[in-house]
């Protein structure tokens, strides 16, 4: 691997940058592996990456369908942060904050994590109290959170509304300030680059089309590509989640929604950290690139398409206006849907399955695209040990039969 | 230059306007590239990255060059494509990304840096400290990125949206979208045309074409309503297509700025034509360089030449029409660079006949001029002998490239066409056709035929015969030549670096090369990772371009590569206009009970409940939050208070199997429920958690009404009818919302009984007579009124339902006949103070989604005698110990915060227990609880709390002490109690 630094630019652009290599070896798949990750977008490149890193476990493939970074993780508005209200959620994001914090240096590749605070704001006393709530907790847990009133709101993102005639005044907001946003596609590449430089086999426009199970065994794999033997799948897909693991004959508590986003049109800096409302379903911040990116309210019904509603985007747009009312003149340059998998608690499946050798990372809903690095470590883990990783154990599949859930949809999480 | 031969401007109408500080003239309809070329200004902008001089390059929608600042004052507009906005008196345009000014530009040194500022630079550095990255480059990476300044004044534009239903809607009115309208205009269908010009069919040259296309405008007359300036941004399922009309300054009395058409249309017609492409060579983007349909364009319809002596790049005939109508013009044509060697069509032999030079064979192989266009260097294909000319202005084609961008975000097929080496819709989606030049026909004529036999077509769908069948033998068939796929001309390595794919993001070739080297072969990958085509432009020019150097670079051919996906919207579109008039106070509904007026005079502060505004409190004059709230409590649990409960949520329940639908939801059993009896019940989603709570009444056989928490009410209404028509679609059950038809008044404390008889002297209110949780029809003061004997503070409480219309009336009443009692309005706030003295929980504030009945200290509601929603979740082998209980402080005066956790007394060290960061320093702490609803009750005269603890019920009433976090990090002492700490008898409801 040919390592990234100013040095690296500047004698490549002396020598006319013709000694680039290529960030990852795109391959065919070989006939047979170790494991095979179903999935080449943020979640399952980190969990080979740290498959091979943590666990020396190499003779790896990652298999997508299309380009690597092509679902969820190219069509996220990048929020990252940790400040969850549940012990078990807030642990395992916050381990995923940590490794956010070193993950350029650890990919040597730029992932522009920007650690530039995210408001959660709150817009009525119920929101309050939940913020609070969710604030004292996360001090339990040492997460970095604070309670600002809605002058210090003020003084924290200058451009917002915090007029008290406004439709639903913001009374106050969560802040982590060690929260962020990151370069989504960067973080596909730098995984993939760091996991194919370890060995890992990285195979794009390869569609699993079967599972072969037999005793209660995965043995192989049917792809576009080939059938591929193995004793050990991770399935890491974001919206066919539920579809992947019906081929292994496992009915998985999922259902599938559209989510939209879109981007403005490029401006100059003019909001400065990350702003979430939940009531009124805003979630904008501005990338490097100058475009505001605003993440939209989930279709409500159940979908595969990755297109969404016109009446999502217009009818959030006058809650953003109300927050942000110099926006008005920003034009909307394009919009998106992705397809998400929503778990009766809204928290992620993580671990084993029924079936042996098979491992299943899913069900993150809207809000997966944090948990990246987190997700790869704790689920690489599991794999490796045939046993859940101590911070995924809460998210396992059995939850569901035992009842214990990790609901955090009442504690007004915005799940992004 | 202006040769006024044109009619869409009104040269009897002289503007001025000013561009960065200079004052200038134009006339009314010009856009303000029209004027800025009219004026002679065509350095007109520095690009993004490398800050290279810029100028306007095409007419339309594709322009990836001048976008400007326009004014500064509330009037501001960032971001205003020139080719796209009318100039109008007194307009301030301004340059962006240029300091400190458009001639001299500090960061244009950045071009000569190009060599290390190529594609994907960032990721490779700026990470070696997290501080540096930070505080440094981020913010100067986000500062040199972005066009405009954000705006920083409030928007006083007005935006609205219309709906509009049609049969057919034609996007595009050029020759095949009217042909189209020709075919169905006399059917009585109703047909809606858009186009995005204002000015349609400017851009035909021919005399007999005109006329036909003026002619059969005409014709249509008012039989087809007709949408100028108007673009279809967005197709979504099912025909639902979006646009936005640019309203014209003139005859705008609205002051309206932009409208949004959301236009559900039976059948679609796409005739939205083909945008003209590009070819790459070296140094292309210099001022003076233009798509060539833009020379036409700007001759017809603002009479404005593009320079003076012109020179054609091109691999098709069309580009030779625009030569040719300079040439009319009176233009001098230097000559035509065609890369073909052999030209069989008609236009460039009357070219040739006409005397313009053609150079076969030939590519441009560079340009000169620093800040507009003087020379160019010409190679020839063929043997590589190059030479110089000199123009001063140079015109561009490299074919058209049908825009199918509306077909395509819908999901719909495409696949390259070798005839115009370009993408065509492949399949059209169901409803919908696509006609013209959009599908590859590029002649008039061809298009015009096209668009009759699509108009035919779709009429037949319609169930209508008749075809038309024009005669278009006055226009005669011109044979025109292949075009060539020619996508970049080869170059070498350092002017690849000035060969620019994107112009907006100054995507060169040499990226596209740098990024396939690194292994970004997928188009998708090759537009994120060099930004080629992620412009306010949207790659309209660019995407396919730079599909063709990828195709060559991985040695593929180009029908094999898949277009980069398009998104709506397919020009940029405000923000203002997508809210429209949903904004501010219409931002969403406000609700209003019938009482509001009154609370009004009352001086009631109001809260947001949902859409509803309800009383928080009443102060009094001078009279604080905390003062406000202590009378209103003591009042109601002393004498008499009053309060607008019409917020609650009212479902009347009707049908022969309602009971059976009240057993299946609550989990309680319902059954022996006698009429005129109300029941309180819970409701559990299929998780078996606590989801609402309410009580249910019996009205008489087979008709109930359900009352639901406030907030929830849509939402039970809606859980309802979705079990309803999903699952059990066999019960007999009506539901109606009759939340809004009924105000309702609780009159609540001692006194209430004395204040409510006086209304109905006649009617015996005592509890023999009258029991709690009973309900009675009763006449107060003459109106028809539902009373039900329900308490959520603990008092002897009426709760009367009063039609609407009638509350202000019987409120009046209950006040006067009070207030020998000095009967109290209370607010939202009084409420749940009084009922937190009684330990009632608040679904929605004492629960998250996350307490089962079990937890909430409700387990004596859950039947076992039957089924109901939840029932097998609860059975579920995980118990949690957490309970609802009550929280006195150990100091009566502090309150604990609402959401404050609770910490155990074994776990907090003996020293630094008073403060939660010091107890952290060494690791995290384990929740034990957490505070859910907080108060000072005044007639305990001691702070009260309510929550869920862990192991909660065995500690209540113990003298283990925990702590409660405070908001300054401080731990408050509480001890656990039951969370009933007044009247725990309940011997105050009776009175």
């Amino acid at each position: 691997m040919k390592k990234f630094s100013a040095l690296s630019i500047l004698t490549e652009g002396l020598s006319g940058n013709k000694g680039w290599k290529p960030h990852w070896q795109s391959v065919d798949p070989k006939s047979q592996y170790e494991v095979v990750i179903i999935g080449g977008g943020g979640h399952g490149l980190a969990t080979a990456y740290y498959l091979a890193k943590n666990h020396n476990i190499t003779n790896v493939a990652v298999l997508e369908k299309n380009w690597i970074g092509s679902g969820n993780t190219g069509r996220n508005t990048t929020i990252v942060r940790s400040n969850y209200l549940l012990n078990e959620s807030s642990r395992l994001y916050e381990h995923s904050l940590k490794l956010w914090e070193g993950l350029s240096k650890e990919l040597n590749y730029n992932v522009m994590f920007s650690q530039r605070g995210v408001l959660n704001l709150a817009h009525s006393l119920q929101e309050i109290r939940d913020s609070k709530r969710r604030v004292f907790a996360n001090k339990l847990n040492k997460i970095d959170a604070e309670w600002l009133d809605s002058n210090s709101v003020k003084k924290y993102c200058k451009i917002i509304n915090t007029s008290k005639d406004s439709r639903y005044p913001i009374l106050g907001a969560t802040l982590q300030r060690r929260a962020g946003t990151a370069r989504h596609d960067a973080v596909a590449w730098g995984f993939a680059r760091a996991a194919s430089n370890l060995g890992v086999d990285i195979c794009e426009n390869c569609e699993v089309t079967g599972l072969q199970i037999e005793k209660n065994k995965i043995v192989s794999i049917n792809t576009t590509k080939g059938n591929i033997n193995t004793k050990k799948i991770g399935i890491v897909v974001a919206g066919h989640g539920s579809v992947l693991a019906r081929m292994a004959g496992i009915k998985l508590p999922l259902e599938t929604h559209t989510l939209q986003a879109l981007v403005s049109e490029p401006i100059k800096p003019i909001l400065d950290c990350v702003v979430m409302s939940n009531a009124v379903h805003v979630y904008v911040s501005q990338s490097d690139k100058g475009e505001l990116v605003i993440g939209a309210g989930i279709d409500s019904t159940n979908s595969y398409q990755q297109r969404g509603n016109f009446s999502i985007i217009s009818g959030q747009m006058g809650s953003l206006l109300e927050l942000f009312p110099i926006f008005s003149k920003l034009k909307m340059l394009r919009t998106w849907g992705g397809i998400v998998d929503v778990s009766p608690d809204a928290s992620p499946i993580i671990g084993e399955t029924p079936v042996k050798g098979v491992f299943f990372n899913g069900g993150w809903g809207t809000g997966g695209f944090k948990a990246t690095p987190g997700s790869g470590w704790v689920f690489a883990h599991t794999i490796a040990n045939n046993f859940p990783h101590k911070l995924a154990d809460p998210f396992s599949l059995n939850r569901f039969y035992k009842g214990k859930l990790i609901d955090e949809h009442g504690a007004a999480a915005v799940a992004h | 230059m202006r040769i006024n031969n044109s009619n869409s401007i009104d040269s009897s109408k002289v503007i001025k306007f000013y561009f960065n500080g200079k004052i200038y003239t134009a006339f009314e309809g010009d856009t303000i590239a029209s004027s800025l070329i009219s004026n002679g200004i065509f350095f007109t902008s520095r690009s993004i990255k490398y800050h290279r001089p810029r100028g306007v390059y095409s007419h339309s929608f594709e322009e990836p060059n001048s976008l400007f600042e326009v004014n500064s004052d509330e009037t501001y507009e960032p971001n205003v494509l020139s080719t796209r906005e009318n100039i109008y008196e007194g307009m301030k345009i301004k340059t962006i990304n240029s300091w400190p000014s458009l001639n001299y530009d500090f960061f244009s040194f950045l071009t000569l840096l190009s060599n290390f500022l190529k594609a994907g630079f960032y990721y490779k550095t700026f990470f070696g400290s997290n501080y540096l990255w930070k505080n440094f480059f981020e913010p100067f990476l986000r500062k040199m990125a972005g066009f405009s300044k954000a705006p920083n004044k409030i928007d006083k534009f007005k935006y609205s949206k219309k709906h509009i239903k049609c049969d057919v809607l034609i996007v595009g009115c050029g020759p095949s979208g009217i042909a189209a309208a020709l075919s169905l205009y006399k059917s009585n269908l109703k047909i809606l045309m858009v186009d995005d010009d204002s000015s349609p069919g400017i851009k035909l040259n021919e005399p007999n074409e005109k006329e036909w296309f003026i002619n059969t405008k005409k014709e249509l007359g008012d039989k087809v309503e007709i949408y100028t300036n108007t673009t279809v941004f967005g197709a979504y399922a099912d025909n639902y297509l979006t646009a936005v009309e640019r309203i014209n300054e003139k005859n705008n009395r609205n002051k309206l700025k932009t409208r949004l058409l959301l236009i559900r249309a039976k059948k679609v017609i796409f005739a939205n034509g083909s945008i003209e492409r590009p070819i790459v060579f070296p140094n292309n983007d210099r001022p003076g360089i233009f798509l060539s349909h833009s020379s036409t364009y700007y001759l017809n319809k603002f009479g404005v030449l593009l320079g003076k002596k012109f020179i054609l790049f091109t691999n098709n005939d069309f580009a030779y029409a625009d030569i040719l109508n300079l040439q009319k013009n009176g233009s001098e044509i230097i000559a035509v660079i065609d890369v073909r060697q052999n030209l069989d069509g008609y236009l460039p032999k009357l070219a040739e006949a006409k005397g313009i030079k053609i150079l076969k064979g030939f590519v441009i192989s560079n340009t000169f001029g620093k800040k507009k266009i003087k020379s160019i260097s010409v190679t020839s294909l063929a043997n590589n002998r190059s030479y110089n000319l000199s123009c001063d202005c140079l015109l561009v084609s490299g074919g058209f490239s049908p825009s199918i961008h509306l077909h395509s975000q819908q999901g719909g097929d495409i696949s390259y066409n070798h005839d115009i080496c370009g993408f065509i819709p492949d399949k059209f989606i169901n409803h919908q056709i696509c006609i013209g030049s959009l599908v590859g026909k590029n002649s008039f004529i061809d298009c015009v035929e096209s668009g009759i036999n699509g108009g035919n077509y779709i009429l037949n769908e319609f169930g209508f015969k008749g075809y038309l069948k024009p005669d278009l033998s006055e226009f005669k068939a011109i044979k025109y030549g292949k075009v060539i796929p020619f996508w970049a001309v080869d170059t070498n390595a350092k002017l690849e670096s000035k060969s620019f794919v994107d112009l907006q993001n100054d995507t060169t070739i040499a990226d596209i090369k740098v990024a396939n080297l690194e292994g970004f072969r997928n188009p998708e990958h090759v537009k994120r990772y060099t930004l080629n085509g992620f412009g306010t432009d949207q790659g309209k020019t660019s995407g396919i371009i730079s599909l063709g150097i990828i195709s060559k670079e991985i040695n593929q051919p180009i029908e094999k590569l898949k277009p980069t996906t398009y998104r709506s919207p397919f020009i940029p579109v405000t923000f203002g206009v997508l809210a429209g008039r949903q904004i501010r106070e219409l931002s969403d509904p406000i609700r209003r009970t019938a009482l509001n007026k009154c609370h009004e005079k009352l001086s009631a502060v109001f809260e947001n409940v949902g859409q509803w505004k309800r009383p928080w409190f009443y102060p009094k004059v001078n009279e604080k939050i905390d003062q406000a709230i202590f009378r209103e409590c003591l009042s109601v649990r002393n004498s008499v208070g009053i309060l607008d409960a019409s917020t609650l949520g009212k479902i009347m329940i009707s049908g022969k199997d309602s009971l059976t639908l009240l057993n299946k939801v609550y989990t309680n059993n319902f059954s022996n429920l006698g009429i005129g009896k109300i029941k309180y019940g819970l409701l559990l989603k299929e998780d078996g958690m606590v989801f609402d709570d309410g009580t249910t009444t019996k009205l008489s056989e087979n008709r109930y009404l359900m009352t639901t928490t406030t907030s929830n009410a849509a939402l039970v209404l809606d859980w309802l009818e979705e079990w309803l028509q999903t699952e059990w679609t066999n019960l007999d059950v009506f539901l109606t919302s009759v939340t809004d038809h009924w105000a309702v008044i609780t009159v609540s404390g001692p006194k209430s009984r004395h204040v409510i008889s006086k209304l109905n002297p006649s009617i015996s209110l005592d509890s023999e007579d009258f029991p709690f949780m009973s309900y009675r029809q009763v006449n107060l003061a003459g109106i028809a009124c539902r009373v039900f004997r329900i308490s959520f503070t603990g008092e002897l409480s009426y709760e009367i339902n009063i039609p609407w219309p009638n509350a202000t009336y019987i409120w009046n009443k209950l006040l006067d006949a009070g207030s020998e009692y000095n009967i109290t309005p209370y607010g939202t706030e009084t409420m749940h103070v009084l009922r937190a003295e009684k330990g009632y929980p608040i679904i929605g504030q004492d629960t998250d989604g996350t307490i089962n009945p079990i937890e909430l200290g409700m387990g004596k509601l859950l039947s076992n005698k039957k089924d109901f929603l939840g029932k097998r979740s609860l059975s579920r082998e995980f118990k949690s110990d957490k309970y609802f209980v009550g929280f006195k402080t150990i100091d009566p005066n502090l309150i604990i915060p609402e959401g404050a956790q609770i910490i155990s007394l074994d776990r907090v060290l003996n020293n630094d227990k008073e403060n939660l960061d010091n107890l952290l320093i060494n690791g995290s702490l384990e929740s034990e609880g957490y505070i859910t609803s907080s108060y000072f009750s005044p007639i305990l005269d001691h702070s009260i709390a309510l929550g869920f603890l862990n192991s909660g019920k065995e500690k209540i009433n113990t003298d283990e002490i925990f702590y409660a976090t405070g908001d300054n990090n401080e731990l408050i002492r509480t001890k656990i109690v039951s969370p009933v700490f007044y009247d725990e008898k309940g011997l105050r409801k009776d009175g």
